[in-house]
């Protein structure tokens, strides 16, 4: 008797202990489903390069007043690309620029959620690898999106404003109000410092991160933080693990694209490839500023290896019609060379300037810079930002950066449908409006 | 004799069972049994209240009930239900076991105990909402399936039949957008996972319909759809042996191939021609595809080619004018269905161990030449009781299924107009000549162009459709059983515990074998075969027949450990349940295909699957060998807790509550550690047992409520990330990559359904009246849809918990004994009301879509509106100068029918719901001395549907369209009479749409129809005194007898205006002996 009631109690009290220890309930409902488990599936997913991944906005290169768009070829452009080159504060009803940098770090938080189901494999290089990855990426997109959405940080009141939210976690169902400047920006930079030692140092493709790449994005980030020491010191970084720079000399001036494909052959450049999201660039009504144009000497052979004599831009280091935004040497001589002046080493600047500036000019033509003041010397980089920086969507960063600094001003101006629109510094239109699909979905306050 | 050997027998047992108690205590226990009269069969559930003082005891399964009792006598009362009570003096010690035996009460309400799958309660302490249909009511309608017994009987479930989407059995309307909304059916307290098909009606005991939640919540989350609880027959203890058989045979009408309207073959000649002189066929004579042209077109061809004359060509095409080819599908393809049934039982039992067994075998032949079915099942269960606190039994239950699918469906063909295969045959082919010799129809190729392949080598490339259907060799089989066990285990008092597994398994295997001589075998052959310059001719295919075979199966374990307790505490009585469930179902499937199969051999050959072979016919196409081969596996884990309770006190008022979570391998994380509980409560009140009530002509009265949570799940979402791998590397690095198609949704869970439901059960005196009222409210919450998503989530729309919606509705029965003498005349009314909306859905479609799809053909939900609704485009009719179509835009009568057509769906018309709002039945049955007649008439009100009429696109491209082509306006005045528009100068697909979207085509769906008709005699046993049987019923029914009243005019049926025809008449007459 007592036996069988001891046998009724295990029962009822023991069985349903007994599945769930086994993960009774973890049985996948289907085979067929792929469900992101393995390190390789995670890869897969990161290496969703040429639709996701490596994909940056392209907002920047049209509102940034470097290409003109003729009032023949309004109507061959999306609305969302009209109002932008206008500089329109209308919001736009849905914004890839938003999205696809969350999409993107919605990816990197499934292979982060995921990592972190895989404990077992996490002493693994792979593991690490992949990991360091997802969190560069994740670094990146936040970056991106803080770059457009947001006012340029300012170290003293970065805390005040107003960032963009922060989804860390691959649940799509938490709604995540904006975080402040200062906690995206530090985000941004405990992704990509947590990344640091994870990264590989030669990555299989030119699409996956590296630690020169991971190096790269740090001077880019605390360039924008105002960070001048930390920036020269993670630009120095990466040219310690790279510094060779494309000779323009050998860049034939004749073709449709002038750089090569960076995937399949050879960029020296290159450190980290993505491609801006338009083709905006190669409209048929789209032409570069004259102005821009006319900024380049006779010497400077990025004249005619990025633009055709009508002024059609063909020199994006995608080898195709899609302006480059990802990671390149040249850029960290410039970032190196702003820093130093910045710093006081205003001569230094000059010749790190020189070491690239050789490499863009007719051999034997080149004459080193000299300059007389710090601010002419960063005047001659920011001009020189400019004009090697085309396409890549810094321009516009650099614009938000320098409207508050008293050395510069930049005003610009154009001229559409017989109507003039100018966005001078300090314009609230420098930070884009949040898409009104966003709002609708997940309420936050929007930019002024 | 047996009769009372077996009472001998429990005589003693329960002889000894009381002596044993009797002297166990200085207070008197004693035992007794109360059973039925005359049939003897134990009554469980009856309550024995000592009078005096307030002790009792309810009678288990078996009857017997044990009572505690202080004095050396006493006077006790058992009651039940439906019987009348009697009041008995039992003085100590007992010499002779105590039964009591009860006698119906004809004035009362008939037993009635609902089974929930977990207990029975006895109806009258029940809170929630239950319809029971016994056996009688069950076997009223003749049919080889289970499920169509319960329509036009059970009030609020509803089983829609003619529309795509929005057909199904439906209990209490539609609580669910993108689920399944089939309420979850129970089998002897299981889920049944297998085909419905596989259950012998004759194996059931009776069915129980759970429609609130305090009925069905105690399913969780699988009850939101309501719950068929089918409970099959068992052996009752102390029966005597009874030995039945039941036989009948069905004939079923021939379809009505001319139940749809279509244009005649002379109009559609007519058009041929006037395509023809337009040059229409002139380009596609050479196309590549080699499409097939029709007779006509052949003959119109050749007389331009002058190989006929004019007058041939003449008298040929108007030879073919009075051809329709339904006559042909009525004589070749169709035929009158036929349906045998054959049931034989055994049940019985002694104190000590109940049994059933049965065995059936039905055959069935359809209405479709060449299919046709068998069923053959065996039932057996038996329980013993092992000692007094212990019983067990089990149980088997196995049945296999064999069925020929060897229709082909109507013949099609690849119209050269549209290029699209499968095209509706043009209406005057024939299938046969006039000897019955079959007939090569146009398929997919002109005839001339099949002759030089065949002069090439290739296999003969001619249709003969009736050819087909005497190769055709397509077999399934089903087997499906069920293994049961159950262990009772009374441990203290009123506490039980039983242990219940179940494993069941089906096995489904289909064949379908083409040999070498059928049109797929041969043209697929061909397709693929090549010939090269040198004439050499090539086979990817090799030639032989074709083999597929699909095989799927399911297996389920299903544990469940329960406690039962139940207990009289003076006045009040109180019995819950709690226990675990565990499920596991896993199916699996694969289909496999042979090329090159010879049956004589079993062997097939291998062929290469990943070359792209040229295709014969036009070698700009290519393709690989179709390869059909597929596998899946897919699993269902369930973990469950679940408690039920309810009091009663004094009998007037009880209190039910029940609670049930559930996990499931389904749901996300979150749901499952919530754990959040689906649960009801419930209340009822018998006024009629209060001391003020003094309605002697309502005898019975009581009032319910409950209000509770039940759910529903939805295996096409997945709590998981789900992701897939490019078919071929990045574009940029030719790395693999993955592209996450389902976010994770750790929120998955349950939908769920909140139902309150009032009712009101009366009787008046002599039961003249009885019947009940139920009011009901249903919300749908956490109803899976599409959501738009904010793009910082990563994704820019979700399905996930998001829509819902929300019904209420009516229903009422009411029962009546209009004579009840010797001339009985009953009647059973049902009223059935139900609105049901969708409440909110963020996923807003573009008006086209509830327009197409609107009539229930698809899901296309609109929030404010019923799930299926009928929409329409307004209607200004013909103008009189042309015939064209005309609506209103911005109120001015327009024909700009692009901007027509764009109207926001808010600025549609909306009729109403395309599912019946109202409906019921009315159920008349006469019975004098042996003889009964039941004629049941259902109704169905308050809903639309849209009739079909032309299309110029179809004319325009060679379709054969709806027969209003005859009734098009053609002159001034015809607008008068007929709103079919004018042949437009120029084809105007928008002009069509226009028309066939406006709401000059939505009709009223009302209609009564008579079900059908039951007529019986019974021979008893007693009557004669020499017949060798029991009792003997003879019985003749007929259904689907027709429709009595409708709102629309015209010829369709409201609920099968989509179909091809509607349900056929059917006849059956039966025999069943009771031994």
């Amino acid at each position: 008797m007592k036996t069988v009631k001891n046998l009724i109690l295990a029962l009822v009290i023991m069985g349903p202990m007994l599945c769930c220890e086994s993960g009774f309930l973890d049985k996948k409902p289907q085979k067929s489903l792929l469900v992101p488990t393995t390190l390789g599936d995670m890869q897969a997913l990161l290496d969703n390069s040429r639709d996701l991944m490596n994909v940056s906005p392209y907002l920047n290169v049209i509102t940034d007043g470097e290409f003109r768009l003729l009032d023949a070829g309004l109507n061959s452009v999306a609305r969302v690309v009209q109002n932008a080159y206008v500089w329109s504060s209308e919001p736009p009803a849905t914004q890839g620029d938003w999205d696809i940098p969350y999409k993107q770090v919605f990816y990197c938080n499934v292979v982060l959620d995921g990592l972190a189901k895989l404990t077992d494999q996490a002493s693994s290089d792979e593991y690490k690898r992949i990991r360091g990855d997802a969190l560069f990426f994740r670094g990146l997109a936040l970056f991106n999106l803080v770059q457009l959405f947001s006012v340029p940080y300012k170290a003293g009141s970065a805390d005040t404003k107003m960032g963009i939210p922060l989804p860390l976690s691959s649940d799509v169902n938490l709604k995540m109000p904006r975080a402040s400047l200062k906690a995206t920006y530090d985000q941004v930079l405990k992704d990509l410092l947590e990344a640091a030692p994870l990264l590989a140092a030669r990555p299989l493709y030119l699409t996956r991160p590296s630690k020169a790449a991971l190096q790269a994005l740090l001077a880019r980030v605390y360039l924008l933080m105002g960070d001048y020491a930390l920036a020269a010191q993670h630009a120095d970084a990466a040219l310690a693990l790279q510094n060779s720079l494309l000779d323009y000399n050998t860049v034939p001036t004749q073709s449709a694209i002038s750089f090569p494909l960076p995937l399949s052959a050879v960029n020296p450049e290159v450190l980290f490839y993505s491609r801006a999201n338009t083709s905006f660039l190669n409209n048929a009504s789209v032409f570069a500023d004259s102005a821009l144009y006319s900024a380049y000497s006779e010497n400077d052979l990025r004249k005619k290896i990025y633009f055709t004599s009508a002024l059609k831009y063909k020199g994006s280091y995608t080898g195709t019609a899609n302006p480059f935004q990802g990671l390149s040497t040249d850029e960290l001589y410039l970032i190196k060379a702003e820093c130093q002046a910045r710093i006081g080493a205003a001569s230094e600047a000059l010749k790190t300037l020189d070491v690239l500036l050789q490499k863009r000019c007719v051999t034997g033509r080149y004459q080193p810079l000299t300059a007389l003041s710090t601010q002419q010397v960063l005047e001659i980089i920011i001009t020189e930002r400019r004009k090697e920086l085309v396409g890549r969507g810094l321009w516009w960063q650099d614009l938000r950066r320098l409207s508050g600094d008293s050395g510069f001003s930049f005003n610009l101006k154009r001229v559409s449908s017989g109507v003039t629109h100018l966005l001078v510094a300090g314009d609230k239109r420098y930070v884009f409006k949040i898409p009104l699909d966003e709002l609708a979905g997940n309420p936050m306050e929007q930019n002024p | 004799m047996k009769i009372s050997f077996i009472s001998s027998i429990s005589s003693i047992c329960l002889c000894l069972l009381s002596a044993l108690f009797s002297t166990a205590s200085a207070q008197y226990l004693m035992v007794g049994k109360v059973v039925t009269v005359p049939d003897s069969a134990s009554l469980p559930g009856a309550v024995i209240i000592t009078q005096g003082n307030a002790s009792g005891a309810t009678s288990d399964e078996n009857g017997v009930f044990k009572l505690r009792i202080p004095e050396s006598s006493a006077e006790l009362l058992i009651s039940y239900i439906g019987y009348k009570p009697r009041l008995i003096r039992v003085s100590f010690p007992l010499h002779s076991p105590l039964i009591v035996a009860l006698e119906a009460d004809a004035n009362q309400l008939g037993e009635v105990v609902i089974s929930t799958g977990y207990q029975s309660v006895p109806k009258e302490r029940a809170t929630g909402s239950f319809s029971t249909v016994d056996n009688a009511l069950l076997n009223r309608r003749v049919s080889t399936d289970l499920i169509s017994r319960l329509y036009d009987v059970v009030p609020g479930l509803i089983a829609n039949q003619g529309k795509s989407n929005a057909r199904g059995l439906l209990i209490r309307g539609q609580s669910t957008i993108n689920s399944g909304s089939q309420p979850l059916i129970v089998i002897d307290n299981f889920p049944y996972e297998g085909d419905l098909a596989t259950i012998n009606p004759n194996d059931v005991q009776s069915v129980t319909v759970l429609k609130d939640a305090a009925a069905a919540s105690i399913w969780g989350s699988r009850a939101g759809n309501g719950v068929i609880v089918i409970t099959t027959k068992k052996g009752a203890a102390g029966m005597p042996t009874q030995i039945s058989f039941n036989s009948n045979v069905t004939f079923g009408q021939k379809p009505d191939q001319f139940y749809q309207s279509r244009i005649s073959s002379s109009d559609f000649i007519d058009n041929e021609i006037r395509f023809f002189e337009n040059g229409r066929y002139k380009a596609l004579e050479n196309n590549i595809n080699q499409y097939p042209f029709t007779p006509v077109v052949e003959l119109l061809i050749a007389r331009r080619d002058q190989k006929i004359s004019p007058e041939q060509a003449l008298q040929q095409i108007d030879a073919l004018r009075s051809v329709d080819v339904r006559n042909d599908y009525a004589k070749y393809l169709y035929q009158p269905a036929t349906a045998q049934q054959y049931a034989l039982s055994l049940r019985g039992g002694s104190e000590k161990q109940k049994f059933f067994a049965s065995a059936g075998y039905d055959r069935s032949r359809a209405s479709e030449v060449g299919n046709s079915s068998q069923r053959f099942t065996i039932n057996l269960n038996n329980s013993y009781t092992l000692s007094k606190r212990l019983d067990v039994s089990a149980g088997i239950y196995f049945t296999q299924t064999a069925s020929k699918q060897n229709s082909q469906g109507i013949p099609t063909y690849t119209n050269p107009l549209t290029g699209f295969t499968g095209g509706v045959m043009y209406p005057y082919a024939a299938l046969a000549s006039d000897d019955g010799s079959p007939l090569a129809l146009i398929n997919e190729y002109r005839l001339s162009y099949l002759d030089r392949a065949v002069e090439k080598g290739l296999l003969d490339w001619r249709y003969r459709p009736l050819q087909e259907l005497s190769y055709a060799d397509n077999t399934a089989r089903l087997t499906d059983y069920r293994l049961q066990t159950t262990l009772n285990y009374k441990i203290v008092g009123g506490l039980k515990f039983s242990a219940l597994y179940q494993y069941s398994k089906g096995i489904s295997t289909a064949r379908n074998y083409y040999n070498a001589d059928t049109y797929l075998a041969r043209s697929l052959i061909n397709t693929f075969s090549a010939v090269d310059v040198a004439g050499v001719l090539t086979r990817p295919i090799p030639t032989g027949g074709i083999l597929d075979k699909t095989e799927s199966s399911y297996s389920a374990h299903n544990l469940r450990t329960q406690l039962d307790y139940s207990r009289v505490f003076g006045s009040g009585e109180l019995s819950a349940i709690g226990g675990f469930e565990l499920r596991d179902l896993t199916r699996t499937g694969s289909t496999f295909r042979t090329y090159g199969y010879d049956d004589n051999y079993a062997s097939g050959k291998a062929v290469d699957y990943a070359t792209t072979f040229l295709y014969f016919v036009n070698p700009a196409v290519s393709s690989p060998i179709p390869n059909v081969d597929t596998q899946y596996q897919e699993t269902d884990r369930y973990l469950s807790y679940y408690a039920n309770a309810a009091y009663t006190y004094r009998r007037r008022y009880t209190l039910s509550a029940s609670a049930r979570t559930d996990r499931s391998n389904l749901f996300g994380v979150n749901a499952n550690q919530k754990g959040v509980p689906l649960y009801s409560l419930g209340g009822a009140w018998q006024i009629s047992q209060e001391r003020f009530y003094h309605a002697g002509w309502l005898p019975y009265l009581k009032m319910r409520g409950t209000f509770g949570y039940s759910g529903n799940s939805n295996k096409n979402v997945s709590a998981y990330t789900t992701a897939s791998f490019g078919v071929r590397g990045d574009v940029g690095t030719g790395a693999p990559y993955a592209v996450i198609q389902n976010p994770p949704n750790p929120e998955l869970r349950w939908e769920r359904v909140r139902t309150i439901n009032l009712g009101v059960d009366f009787e008046t005196r002599s039961r003249v009246l009885s019947g009940s009222l139920e009011y009901y409210t249903k919300k749908g919450l956490d109803l899976i849809g599409i959501m738009p998503y904010p793009g910082s989530s990563g994704v820019k729309t979700f399905t996930g918990n998001y829509a819902s919606t929300a019904g209420h509705g009516i229903d009422l029965t009411v029962s009546s004994r209009i004579f009840d003498k010797s001339f009985k005349w009953y009647a059973d009314f049902l009223l059935s009301q139900v609105s049901d909306k969708v409440t909110r859905y963020d996923a807003a479609s573009t008006s086209i879509f509830y327009l197409r799809n609107g009539d229930g053909v698809g899901t296309y939900p609109l929030e404010g509106k019923p799930l299926y609704a009928v929409y329409s485009l307004s209607w200004a009719g013909l103008d009189p100068l042309t015939g064209d179509p005309q609506g209103y835009l911005h109120g001015e009568i327009s024909k700009d029918y692009a901007a027509l057509l764009a109207v926001t769906p808010e600025n549609l018309i909306y009729h109403g719901p395309a599912r019946p709002k109202v409906f019921g039945a009315l159920r008349n049955t006469v019975s004098w001395k042996s003889l009964s007649l039941s004629v049941n008439v259902s109704y169905r009100l308050g809903y639309y549907y849209k009739d079909q009429s032309v299309s110029y696109t179809q004319v325009n491209t060679g379709v054969p369209t709806h027969g209003d082509y005859s009734r098009r306006w053609q002159k001034p005045g015809d607008e008068q009479t007929t709103s079919v528009p004018s042949m437009p100068a120029a084809l105007n697909s928008n002009r069509d749409s226009f028309y066939l979207y406006s709401s000059a085509l939505v009709r009223k769906a009302d209609h009564i129809r008579l079900q059908d008709i039951n007529l019986s005699y019974m021979l008893t046993g007693s009557a004669s005194g020499k017949l060798p049987f029991r009792s003997a019923q003879l019985y003749v029914y007929a259904s689907n007898l027709g429709i009595i009243w409708k709102a629309a005019k015209g010829s369709l049926d409201p609920d099968y205006a989509q179909s091809m025809f509607p349900p056929v008449r059917t006849v059956s007459a039966g025999v069943k002996f009771e031994l």
